[in-house]
């Protein structure tokens, strides 16, 4: 995947998961919902780690290839850094 | 669209039998976990779930005859 498949995938991902854990807050003891929660959780895991070989950090305290990656361009809040939209049907 | 389950066109998600239930007392069912989106599908409609997909989002119309169709319409 290129960096643009990743980070909307890894959006996704992210998302799916926190609205399991919302669910999962209030039925706990639901089995399906769990492994779909840690199947996912998992997924995203193993993206970002792929994310973070090419692409920098992710968040702070995530492990950080040589040079330091904090610092480097684009921001999150700059229109680069950003995965396209357009053809997604959003 | 739909990630799960074979068995969706009769898992119903909430509880589907209220008893006891007084005048003015509010009560919300409680939801059953069925079929979830995937998660691309789920990001775009802002929720995990396809029973709780509502009128404003993408692709809804407000003119008659336009509107969004029930989610159980979208499940099957």
């Amino acid at each position: 995947m290129d960096r643009d498949a990743l980070l909307r995938r890894l959006s996704a991902l992210n998302f799916y998961v926190i609205d399991l854990h919302l669910y999962l807050n209030t039925h706990p003891a639901d089995r399906e919902a769990l492994a779909k929660y840690n199947a996912a959780a998992a997924e995203a895991d193993t993206l970002a780690r792929e994310y973070e070989k090419s692409f920098g950090m992710l968040s702070m305290g995530r492990p950080s290839q040589y040079p330091w990656q904090w610092i480097a361009d684009p921001w999150p809040w700059q229109k680069e850094f950003n995965f396209k939209l357009a053809g997604d049907d959003m | 669209m739909i990630d799960s389950n074979a068995d969706s066109k009769s898992c119903v998600p909430q509880e589907t039998t209220i008893t006891n239930v007084r005048l003015a007392h509010a009560y919300v069912p409680f939801q059953k976990f069925c079929a979830t989106m995937t998660p691309m599908q789920s990001l775009r409609e802002g929720t995990v779930f396809p029973e709780l997909t509502g009128m404003y989002m993408h692709g809804w119309d407000p003119k008659p005859g336009k509107e969004r169709k029930p989610w159980t319409e979208m499940l099957f």
